[in-house]
Parts: C-alpha cells; structure tokens; sequence
C-alpha cells in the first residue's frame, strides 16, 4: 500500500531529528532512504512504524491516516500492520524458527493448524523450511535475518521496512542476500522501505533512492538519476565520488579554477551562483604513463583537461589500479583506471593526466533545501 | 531543473531549527501512564524519610491522629551531650580500623587466590566467599558465646589451661574483629574480580623495564587494583557505621555506644526520645551520603583497571615455599570466621546446661543432650516464626521483584517523565542506614489509617522498601542488556504491548528475575533492624526470634540451635541462585 509521509518533524527538546520531511513510497515500489548515521534515517522509519513519537506532521498508510500531529491521532503500533527487519534481527532466542515466523499469525487469529502451512509456506521463500523446528538461537546471521524477513512477511504488511538489516553480516553473504532480497521484493510486489548508509546496497535494491541529509530528504529519484547526477557535492562525495574541489569564486566553466592550487579544469556544466565544487569520479580519470608520442593521442581530446603529474601511491586491484596521482599544479587525484599496457604506474612515475570535460561536474556544496517536494512531483 | 530550484532556495535557507510548536495530546499517555508507579515508589521511601526528618525538627514525634508541626531547633542539642559525642567517636574508631582490617584480610586472600598457585586454590576462594553467607550478627552472637569475659568458652578453656581469661568481646576490638571478618568478602569479591582481570602485559611491562617481582607488585598491581580497593573499603565502611546488631550484641555489653545504638537506646527509653534520635539519624544519613558521593567519585575512575577485556588470563605468582603457609593463613580465617562460630552454638545448643565451669564438666553425664533440636522444631515459637519469615519473606521478594521490574521497564523503555525521579527513588533506601528506615516506616505505618501495623503486611512493605536499591540494580541491569527491538518486533507483528513484554522480555529476562527474587528472599530472611522496629508480639520473624531469646538470656540453648537451623536454610538459600544460574546458562546458548 502507498505510504505518504507529510511534512514529518521529531524532535528532542531543543535537537530537531526530522525536519518538514515529505516522502511517498507508491504502492509496490522499493524506496531506500540513503544517508550518513545521525541524518534521521532511522527515526523516519521508525515514526513510520510507530516506534517513535513524531511532534508534527502527517503519515499515512494506504487510504488510513495513522499519525496525524494537528488532530493528535494516533494509530498504536500493532494496528499499523507494518512489517519492519532491524538491524539487529530480533528474532526471538527463546523460541522455535517456525513458533517466530508463525507468531504474527496468531496475533490475527489465524487458525492453529493453518498457522504451521502458511509458516512454512513463507520459510520456504527464504528458504529456510528445512530448520523450522530448530531453536532460533541456533541460527547464523544470515538465517537470522531471513527468519526475521519471514516473520515480517508472514504477516502480509502494508508495508515492510529494513533497518539496515545487511549491516551485521560478513561482504560475501552481503552480496547474496542483497541479490534474494531484491528478488523476493519485486516478487511479491512488497511496497518497502529500506534504510541504509552503503551505496552499493541502495543502488541494488532501490526502485527509488531518497537522499537523505541533517534530517531532511535533499534527493529523490532513481537509482540512475542519483548515480548519474547528483545535486551537490557532498551527495557526490557521499556516492563514491572522491575527487571533490572548491571552485574559486570567479570561474567559468571553460576555465575551472580551483581553490588553492594553479591547476585549471574544463567543464561543461555551468558554475552555479552559489559555493560550489568540481566533482570527478575517479574511473572518469584517464592516467597514462608520460612518453612522447602520447602527445598527438591526447590532442584529439580537445575537450578534455590534460594535466601532468607524478605517481604518489598505486594499488593494484586486479582488473584495474587504484593511484593518487600528486599534479604540478599542486592538488592531488584520486584516479581508478586500467593498467597500463606499456609500463607500470609505480610511484613516482611521470603521468599525463585526461579528464573529459563531460566528467568534471561542477555543483553547488550543498543541496538546496525544499528539493524533496520537488522531487516527488517530478 | 536546479537554477529555478537555487533561486527558491536562498530565501529558504535559513529554516528554523526550533521545533514548531506541538500537539501536547501526542504520546501523553506513555509520559504520565508511570504516574501511579512514581507515587507508590515516593511514597514507600519518602513518607519514612520524610516523618524522621520532620521528628528532628518539631515538638513531637509523629503519632496517629496527631502529626506535629510545631517546630523547634532544641532537639539538636542532643547533639552536644557526652554521650553522643563518645558514641561518635567509638562509631568512627570501629568503622575505621574494621574497615582497614577487613581490607588487609579480603584484598590478602583476593590476591593469592587470583594471583598466586597457593595450595588448594579453589578452596581458598570459598574461603573468600563464605562468611558473606553467615549473617553478621549470626556472627556477633557466636563470638558472644565464645568470647564473652565471664562464661565464654575461649576464656573457659583459657582458664582450664590456666592462662587466665584471655579474651573478652565486649569491648571495641571484639567488635572491631567481628565486623572486619564479617565484612572481608566485600573487600575480596571487588578486589579478587580487579586482579583476576588485569592485563598481564601491564606487570610484564614493567618486568622488561628491570623491576622485580615485588617491586611490580608494589608500583604496579596494587595501584591498577587501588579503585576496588578503595570502592570496598569505602562501602564497607558505610555498611559498618550504620551496622546496628553487631554493635548490639557485643558492644552494648561492654558499655561501648555507637551511634545506631544510641539511635536505639533513645528510642527505647521511657519516655521515648524520638525527637531526639531523628536529629542523630539526620546526622548518620549525611554522613552516609557524604561517602557514598565519594565512593562514586572513586568507583567512576575504575575504567582503567578493565582495560583488558575477556579472555585475558592474568599472571600467576609462584609463591614457592610460602604456598603451604598461604593456605594456612586463609584456614586460620576459615576456622576464627565460620568454624568456631558454628561449634560454639552447636555446643551451646547441645548442653543442658546453660552455665559451665570447665570443659571437664561436658563429660559429666547428661551433661550434653542433642534434645535441643527437636524441642526447637516442635516449639510454637519456631513454627510460627519460621512461618511468618517464609511468609515475608516470599511474598517481600515477590513483591519487590514485580517492583524493580515495573520500575526497570519504565526507566529503560519508556518515554514517561518519571523515569530520572523513580531511578532516584529507588535508590534512596541505599543512602539511608536500615536503623533509621525502620524508625521512618514505624511512624508511617502507625499514622496512615490502613490497619497494616502488627501484621505481616508492614514487613512486607517494610522489606519491599529497604531492598528497593538491590532489586532495582539487579533488574536494571538485565533490561538493558536485552535488545528492546526484541519486544517491539512483537508489536508490531499485531501484539499489543502487554503481550509482547509477557510473550518476549519476561521469558528473556527469566534468568535475571528468577535471581534477583532470590537475592531479595535471601536479604529478607536476614534482615533484622528493620523489622526490629515494626515486629509485634504476633509477627515475629526468624531473625527475630534469635535475637529475642539471646537477649532476654534464658533461652541460650534454643536459640543457639534455632541460629545453626536458620545459618543452614540460609546455605540452601544461597546456594539455588547459582544451581539455577548454571541450569540455564547450559540452556540457552
């Protein structure tokens, strides 16, 4: 069912949490809210689910206003119907895989000998019906966290909410469980909502990603649109990208001028009025060993920056090295590339530097405020 | 897209960061909802406080029908009289040189049994441990048959061998010897957990850097282990000073004041002098609360004793031929602590008669007689008191397990208001010496129009309030330790709260309130100041009932034996926690 969040604010005393936040979740889509630790993520989610007292606003779940500040309504928690994973799995210790996963059940009166099928059926989703009658505390993480997902699906919710629930496990079981829990998710069509500070995983799992930043939504859009073109440099730097420098006031975007380093980029996107920062991904940046008959190559990029520079640190990754490449012009790059055919990029190396202009973004540092509603109506 | 959206933006930047202004209905009912818990928790503590405060300062003591309000400084020249002035100076003296000795004898056996191969290692630890089982005054009552200036049997046997009288309890170092070996297993349970969990690299450290064995020892171990030192010696300190039986049973005998028994004497002299006792009581508890501030000024500077964690195994000492010696001076504590004690009330217990010349005269025939015993156990006396002291004691632990838990839950998991004060409240009774609670709770109970004086029931309540800080302690710390996500996710799987803490956090916490109402049983069945003050002729107690028969004297014999009978449920008692802790540690992973 859709949710609709309007105009949410939590506050402790004096510390405002959540501010003016507006967020629709269209029923059967997957949004994930995206954002450092502290940046209200969490309390957002947990106001949906009723854990935490908003001090304003409205929320909604399908046509049912469960919280609602101006008329101080408020629908308990277990009325909410609301199916919610936390980081800390709180699958119950004390209780059998299959007594957990059927315990929603009977909270809705459903018959005794019922409750075992339709616990079981939705083990088998997450294909766990082998350890049904083990004792959960028996249990790895990983078969932790597909039981508490059971459990939360059992209870066929309005909507399900994941609490970083990957956080705890190791990267390898990580990668599988974010694979099943985008293909259980689009599966049953499960209208959810998933709080996570790793982009990878909201790139994964997200129809779409919701910024979120010093408690209000400073982005929304798709997966694609977030990655392709963030709107201002700390989401930028917040999405992998490492090379983030403060434009000097006076620049044009043929003629980038970097604070506190001589070194002049080329851009095609215009300077905004505001303080602002070029932003390069290192993969965008072109790093080849200095010789000579590079030269006539890289004046076919007409565009594109061409810098020099000397090799500080290089690691190889396998398929691609990993350098900081120290600039004349006084700034250092971080830079992702393909190794070399002709050479190695060890330290101290002389290189030539290439940066298409259509790589360098220029941004304002932070997202202006009251994007959201924009967002959503875009 | 963004020049139209940087255009908006500017005027907007500057978005208040004061919260608008709320709905006050939203979530009232989780602030207030504690409102009942708060007035029950004040009203069990600071009602008896506050009547002994007010009798400090007015005409009369608090009767029922009659609360005065005539106030009047001239209650605090008691304060300047001989007497109280002595019974300062002897209270200070006693907790002072207990306190030192107390921490000789714990930190001594807590360091070889940590630190050291000392032969029979475990056993030692035991030796450590036990005393704290025997009740202090248990205690006090056995070396006031062994150690008594006329009749007690050290000085019997001492006359037999004919070195005179060589003992005598009845004076400042009786009871400063009873108190200190009593009180020894605080000292060694804190400092045995510092040492045993110090990070061996710190003393290999200074190895390395060209100090000796026991150099390191000096300017290394003892100064990492100097907070528990410190943190037990300044609790036990406290537990001393405001010890009432002890002082009691051996130095009101000897013409020795303290201040609780000077606190008990004014009380109990005709006419009462209340007034007077409650300004002595304020004195105590300031003194009281002075302390335990610093304690916690010490005690919060512990960190870095533990800057070692789990799974560290602290170094051992080879103490080479002093590990047979070693042993003997725990046994030598072992026998003076538990051993003695034990034999002599068995003896007085078993003689028929209560007066003896020599040792010789035991092998006179008839002269033992082990009837003792089942007179005890078919005594009215004995059933009735073991009944109301089960009946106390079971329903005062109940009581005060359901408490703590209701309080641990809304200081923890709530969001009331109420969670700072009842934290605070509960932890009064601590602050508080049982001697001047008792007094509190008998003027309470005899004021408040509910018919509960002279039945069981001011016991229970009585109980339920002194024990408030240990029940509070123990729950809270289990609450906390559970991850409350555990409860809410049964929520919102559609239970509704009350169902959720029954189906979730009390079978969780099973292990915690299992325990702490034992600890609380075990701490009602030996309280005795309390009930001292509210006990009447049909509600008495176990405690009691020793305590009665040993000071109207004539009963020696019976009350010996009902001593040793209630010394061995207080073994048992003691003894199930840890059956019942280990039963479900193996259970649940």
């Amino acid at each position: 069912m859709e949710v609709a969040v309007h105009d949410l604010e939590l506050a402790y005393g004096d510390f405002v949490a959540i501010k003016s936040l507006d967020l629709i979740i269209p029923d059967g889509e997957s949004v994930v809210l995206l954002g450092q630790s502290g940046c209200g993520k969490t309390s957002t989610m947990r106001c949906i689910a009723g854990l935490e007292m908003p001090t304003g606003g409205t929320i909604s779940i399908g046509d049912k206003t469960v919280f609602d500040g101006n008329s101080g309504k408020v629908v308990p928690v277990y009325k909410r119907n609301v199916g919610m994973v936390f980081q800390s799995y709180a699958v119950w210790p004390h209780k059998t895989v299959l007594e957990n996963v059927a315990f929603p059940l009977k909270m809705k009166g459903v018959a005794k000998s019922k409750r075992r099928a339709e616990a079981l059926a939705v083990l088998e989703l997450v294909g766990l019906a082998h350890l049904a009658d083990r004792g959960a505390s028996m249990l790895s993480g990983g078969q932790m966290q597909r039981v508490a997902l059971a459990r939360s699906m059992a209870m066929a919710p309005s909507v399900l909410l994941l609490d970083e629930p990957l956080s705890n496990l190791d990267a390898r079981l990580r990668d599988d469980l974010r694979v099943e829990l985008r293909r259980i998710q689009t599966e049953r069509g499960l209208t959810s909502l998933y709080v996570t500070h790793d982009q990878h995983e909201a790139l994964a799992l997200a129809d779409r990603i919701a910024i979120m930043q010093e408690g209000r939504i400073s982005q929304l859009g798709t997966p694609e649109q977030i990655y392709g073109s963030p709107v201002s440099a700390s989401i930028a730097s917040f999405l992998g990208v490492t090379n983030v420098f403060s434009v000097a006031a006076d620049s044009t975007s043929r003629s980038l001028q970097l604070t506190g380093s001589q070194v002049v980029l080329r851009s095609t996107s215009a300077v905004p009025t505001v303080a602002s920062s070029a932003c390069i991904r290192p993969e965008d940046i072109v790093v080849t060993l200095d010789q000579p008959r590079d030269a006539a190559l890289s004046a076919s990029h007409s565009d594109a920056s061409l810098l020099d520079g000397v090799v500080e640190i290089a690691v190889f990754q396998g398929a691609t090295i990993r350098c900081k490449v120290k600039l004349d012009g006084g700034m250092q790059l971080d830079a992702v590339c393909a190794p070399p055919t002709d050479g190695m990029l060890a330290p101290g190396a002389r290189v030539k530097v290439t940066i298409a202009a259509d790589a360098v973004k220029v941004l304002p540092d932070e997202a202006p405020v009251a994007d959201s509603r924009e967002a959503v109506a875009a | 897209m963004s020049a139209s959206l940087l255009e908006k933006a500017a005027p907007e930047a500057p978005l208040s960061l004061v919260p608008r202004k709320r709905n006050k209905k939203i979530g009232r009912r989780g602030k207030f909802g504690s409102l009942p818990l708060l007035l029950v928790v004040a009203f069990l503590v600071l009602v008896p406080a506050g009547f002994v405060l007010l009798a400090a300062f007015s005409e009369s003591v608090p009767r029922p029908g009659s609360i005065s309000f005539d106030l009047t400084l001239k209650n605090v020249d008691v304060l300047l009289e001989a007497g109280v002035l002595g019974a300062t100076a002897n209270s200070l003296l006693i907790a002072v040189s207990a306190t030192a000795i107390a921490l000789c004898i714990g930190g001594l056996l807590a360091f070889i049994t940590a630190r050291t191969n000392v032969r029979g290692k475990s056993f030692v630890f035991l030796i450590g441990l036990m005393p704290m089982f025997l009740p202090s005054y248990v205690g006090a009552l056995a070396w006031s048959i062994l150690g008594s200036p006329g009749a007690g049997l050290l000085n019997v046997a001492g006359r037999d061998l004919g070195m005179g009288s060589p003992v005598n309890m009845y004076s400042t170092g009786g009871v400063v010897t009873v108190f200190a070996m009593y009180y020894a297993p605080y000292a060694f349970l804190l400092i045995h957990a510092s040492m045993s969990l110090m990070n061996p690299d710190l003393e290999d450290a200074s190895n390395v850097h060209g100090a000796s064995t026991w150099r390191t020892i000096r300017s290394v171990t003892t100064p990492l282990a100097l907070p528990a030192i410190l943190g037990s010696g300044l609790l036990m300190f406290i537990l001393i000073l405001e010890n009432f039986p002890v002082a009691q049973v051996l130095a009101t005998p000897g013409q020795i004041d303290t201040l609780p028994t000077f606190i008990y004497r004014l009380m109990n002299t005709s006419p009462s002098r209340g007034n007077e006792a409650s300004v002595i009581a304020i004195v105590l508890v300031a003194a009281v609360i002075a302390i335990t501030i610093v304690q916690r000024k010490v005690l919060a500077k512990r960190s870095y004793t533990t800057v070692s964690g789990k799974g560290v195994k602290a170094r051992t000492l080879d103490l080479g031929k002093l590990r047979t010696p070693a042993l003997l001076l725990a046994l030598l504590y072992f026998v003076l602590a538990i051993v003695l004690p034990l034999l002599a009330l068995f003896l007085s217990a078993i003689r028929s008669s209560p007066y003896m010349q020599s040792f010789a005269s035991l092998t006179e025939p008839g002269a033992l007689d082990i009837t003792s015993f089942t007179e005890v156990f078919s005594s009215e006396t004995f059933h009735t008191a073991a009944t109301n002291s089960v009946l106390v004691s079971v329903m005062a632990a109940a009581g005060g397990t359901v408490l703590a838990f209701l309080v641990g839950y809304t200081v923890y998991r709530t969001s009331s208001y109420a969670r700072g004060l009842l934290e605070a409240l509960s932890m009064v009774p601590l602050a508080i010496p049982a001697i001047v609670l008792g007094i509190g709770l008998l003027w309470t109970w005899l004021v408040v129009p509910v018919p509960v004086y002279g039945t069981l029931w001011v016991l229970i309540i009585g109980f339920v309030a002194v024990q408030m800080p240990q029940g509070f302690r123990g729950i809270a710390a289990a609450i906390q330790s559970t991850d409350r996500d555990l409860e809410d996710s049964a929520v919102l799987l559609g239970a509704r709260r009350f169902r959720a803490i029954s189906f979730v956090t009390i079978p969780l916490l099973r292990v915690a309130v299992s325990s702490t109402f034992l600890m609380l049983l075990m701490l009602s069945m030996r309280e005795l100041t309390v009930p001292l003050f509210l006990y009447t002729t049909d509600t008495r107690i176990l405690s009691i009932a020793i305590y009665d028969q040993f000071e109207n004297g004539g009963a020696l014999r019976e009350a010996s034996a009902l001593a040793l009978i209630y010394c061995a449920i207080m073994f048992i008692l003691s003894y199930l926690p840890r059956r019942i802790g280990a039963k479900s540690g193996s259970g649940h992973a």
